[in-house]
């Protein structure tokens, strides 16, 4: 029964660290399988609605699918030649100098759109739920100091286990002789 | 308590102190300094008024007369930038109305001085070096001919100066 429930345990642990490996290294990946994304908020431009460091979970939609306005999405930009993801409010959409079609996004308590030329194609997808504070934690596990915590965390183990086999020696040891 | 037990809390305190610590660290790497920065305004140099040049010679003589100004140069908006020196850098004369204001300066013997208590201005040829710097510095300029190639002329002086 011991070893059942070891065994049980054993393999909830590694489908937990597969799961937090695949979702913190490929999110790409699980995008394609899942059809959700996990974003990291960077910066305070959805307070208080989306706090700066929350992780998204963002719902990818097909480009023929249409955006109701006043919905926030995630969606692609260049800022000063750096391709970007933001997540903003999307308003409406505007027909501009050169008769293509943009979809004008806008942050949060702002009283101007944003200075994006956002196309349909641009957008990922819609937002669907935050986490406060988590996506911070996910920049640290995907960090330089995330893999110290790795290495930490495997001599703990190591450490661990090196202690339980020495008492299961001991005990063997204790029943032999007796 | 089992001894298993005290070993589980052991692990399960050192992961989170572990896990808990390393944060910290790295969070502590990403600091944020914000500071303010108000824009001083640019020193500048500027000059008042056209000056006339004129001379109190006159008396008939063989020596050619001397013609003289004081030329004032301000120096405005100097908060904590250290002026070390005002340089007269050229004394360009040229006839009134010769738009390509060829130097005629070669045929005049010019000097530069201090005006009244502005000391400590050294000329080398037609440069000055003004070494204590006001708000307002006065210069003599003195022009005398060296020949009679422009006299019954109209002529205009101009004096750059530039702070260092």
């Amino acid at each position: 029964m011991r070893s059942i429930k070891r065994f049980i345990s054993t393999i909830f642990m590694i489908e937990f660290i597969f799961c937090l490996v695949t979702i913190v290294y490929f999110p790409d990946k699980v995008a394609k399988i899942t059809g959700y994304r996990l974003y990291t908020v960077m910066t305070d431009s959805m307070e208080p609605t989306i706090p700066t460091f929350s992780l998204v979970l963002t719902k990818l939609i097909p480009e023929d699918v249409e955006i109701a306005p006043n919905t926030i999405v995630t969606f692609q930009a260049n800022r000063f030649g750096d391709d970007i993801l933001l997540t903003h409010y999307f308003r409406e959409t505007q027909i501009g100098n050169d008769g293509n079609l943009y979809y004008r996004t806008q942050a949060e308590g702002k009283d101007f759109y944003d200075n994006y030329e956002t196309k349909r194609s641009d957008i990922l997808g819609t937002y669907v739920y935050h986490i406060p504070f988590l996506g911070k934690v996910f920049l640290f596990l995907k960090s330089t100091f995330g893999f110290i915590l790795y290495g930490e965390l495997l001599v703990i183990y190591l450490v661990n286990r090196l202690i339980q086999q020495r008492w299961e020696e001991k005990e063997k040891l204790v029943k032999g002789t007796a | 308590m089992k001894k298993s037990t005290i070993l589980s809390l052991a692990t399960a305190i050192a992961v989170v102190g572990t896990s808990a610590f390393t944060f910290a660290v790295w969070d502590q790497l990403d600091a944020t300094n914000t500071g303010t920065l108000s824009l001083a305004s640019p020193v500048k140099l500027s000059s008042a008024n056209p000056v006339t040049y004129t001379t109190a010679d006159n008396t008939l003589s063989t020596d050619a007369p001397t013609y003289s100004s004081d030329v004032t140069f301000e120096v405005n908006d100097v908060t904590t930038k250290a002026i070390t020196s005002l340089e007269i850098t050229n004394v360009k004369v040229y006839e009134k109305d010769d738009t390509e204001k060829i130097d005629l300066a070669n045929d005049f013997t010019i000097s530069i001085k201090g005006a009244t208590g502005n000391e400590g201005v050294t000329q080398t040829g037609v440069t000055a070096t003004d070494s204590s710097v006001e708000k307002e510095n006065k210069y003599t300029i003195e022009l005398t001919p060296k020949d009679d190639n422009h006299a019954g002329k109209d002529l205009s002086v101009d004096v750059m100066a530039k702070i260092q």
